[in-house]
């Protein structure tokens, strides 16, 4: 036998072995199935489902390893970030947030993954069906105007803003390590929001590196140094229809350095809540939610943000 | 036997070909619609400090008010009357979907651009207004129209950014 016959036998004995590698997939029970109107279930089941629920279902090809591995793998991260089986037991805000965070990765093209719409061509979401995901997420729908307590709120908020000394001296840095920078509020703006999904307004503000890469047109990648503010705020309606920032809810830097932040795509990632300036998450794992959130514009350097030109 | 080997191999093809860096359009890199043409007016807002941005979802406009930093830091101390050489400055933007979050509205094109600045006596400030994509110098015939433009951007509160 030529050592081609050889190799092939050792391949197929390899092939055959690696299949008794089995990782278990079990399907556990529906407790909290999303509710939504049939036609968009539908879409869900067809496209979501296999990996994003307690439904999964594996035709035979997947079921042979290695590929198998990355099925089994791929639906485990999917579940623990969004399985339409369990997504009832979150608050109502967060349920919307995981749909708009669906649609809006559909939209982007990054979901089904695109490894897994080439072998399941028919999971494709088609344009006419994110046409009805988003008729019935709807976000500019109008809101009713703001009641006593939200206007209470910003009233108080802006009294003790005004009153206290800022910063405040005591703002611990964010679970990653990275220091709260109290100067944000003095950077030049790079745009402004107006998010129907969470009903929040933003302002995007930028250090003068990045205000200079906008300048120079130099942001692919954005230069060391350069960091984002993203400032959030309610969305408040008054009776006259007008739409004005209610709380204040949260701050959020994107920190550029190639090297020292290598492993969360180049940026350091941070969110402060509240007027007390309440670092986010529980771990410094947080960034991960930070960076799978940003991945489908990693092609624009990880910045969702299209800043506004003409700050010269 | 041929066929899972195919499929596996393609996954993982498809996995790193996801990895491959695609240049995008300068339309997703730059804002260039909303720019402001800075040089037809007085001063070019986006070099100050924001203090509070506004929407109104009938006419599909968002503002950003602007301070020099006079103006800013009174507005962020609460005070109710600016202090004199204080300017504020409102630009007002068409609104636009945000082609990278269904969900998000942003800057399309300008509508306006005005200016107050403050003197001596705050009710007597200058107001100035610049219209439409060209920021064409607007006169206002109308001095009580003017004036209520100008106690409506005089009157608004600082966004609260501790």
């Amino acid at each position: 036998m030529n050592f081609l016959g050889k190799l092939t036998i050792v391949a197929g004995v390899a092939f055959l072995g690696i299949q008794c590698i089995r990782p278990a997939l079990d399907n556990p029970p529906v407790t909290a199935e999303i509710q939504a109107p049939p036609e968009v279930r539908q879409i869900l089941r067809n496209s979501c489902y296999n990996c994003h629920s307690n439904e999964t279902s594996l035709p035979w090809f997947d079921r042979i390893a290695p590929s198998y591995w990355l099925v089994v793998h791929d639906v485990k991260t999917a579940r623990a970030h969004l399985n339409f089986s369990e997504i009832g037991k979150l608050p109502p805000a967060a349920q919307r947030g995981a749909l708009f965070e669906a649609v809006n990765q559909i939209q982007l093209g990054d979901m089904p993954l695109p490894s897994y719409r080439h072998v399941h061509p028919d999971s494709t979401v088609t344009p006419e069906q994110l046409a009805v995901l988003k008729n019935y997420l709807d976000p500019f729908r109008p809101s009713p105007p703001a009641d006593a307590d939200q206007t209470a709120a910003v009233d108080t908020q802006f009294h003790n803003w005004t009153t206290s000394a800022t910063p405040a001296p005591t703002v611990q840095p964010a679970l990653n390590g990275i220091q709260f920078l109290p100067d944000y509020k003095n950077w030049r703006t790079v745009s402004t929001t107006d998010r129907g999904d969470n009903h929040t307004m933003r302002a995007i503000l930028g250090n003068d590196i990045a205000i200079h890469a906008i300048e120079t047109k130099q942001v692919q990648p954005w230069p060391d140094g350069a960091a984002f503010a993203k400032i959030a705020w309610e969305r408040l309606s008054d009776d006259k229809g007008a739409v004005h920032p209610g709380r204040f809810i949260q701050v959020e830097f994107m920190i550029k350095d190639k090297t020292k932040y290598a492993s969360t795509a180049g940026w350091g990632w941070a969110r402060w809540r509240g007027t007390d300036l309440k670092p986010y998450g529980k771990t410094a794992d947080f960034t991960g939610e930070c960076v799978s959130c940003h991945l489908p514009v990693r092609d624009n350097d990880y910045v969702y943000t299209i800043p506004v030109t003409g700050q010269r | 036997m041929k066929k899972p080997i195919y499929v596996a191999a393609l996954s993982l093809l498809a996995l790193f070909s996801g990895c491959s860096h695609r240049t995008p359009a300068e339309s997703d890199l730059f804002n260039t619609s909303a720019e402001i043409e800075a040089s037809k007016l007085p001063f070019n807002p986006l070099h100050w400090k924001v203090i509070i941005s506004g929407i109104d979802p009938q006419r599909q406009t968002m503002s950003t008010l602007y301070g020099n930093d006079l103006a800013v830091q009174s507005a962020r101390a609460g005070h109710d009357v600016y202090p004199d050489g204080s300017v504020l400055s409102l630009v007002t933007w068409t609104q636009r979907e945000d082609p990278h979050w269904f969900g998000a509205r942003i800057p399309g094109k300008v509508k306006s651009v005005e200016f107050v600045t403050v003197g001596k006596d705050s009710s007597k400030s200058a107001y100035k207004r610049f219209e439409g994509p060209d920021l064409a110098p607007a006169t206002l015939s109308d001095t009580e129209a003017a004036s209520a433009r100008r106690d409506s951007i005089l009157g608004k509160r600082a966004s609260v950014m501790p």
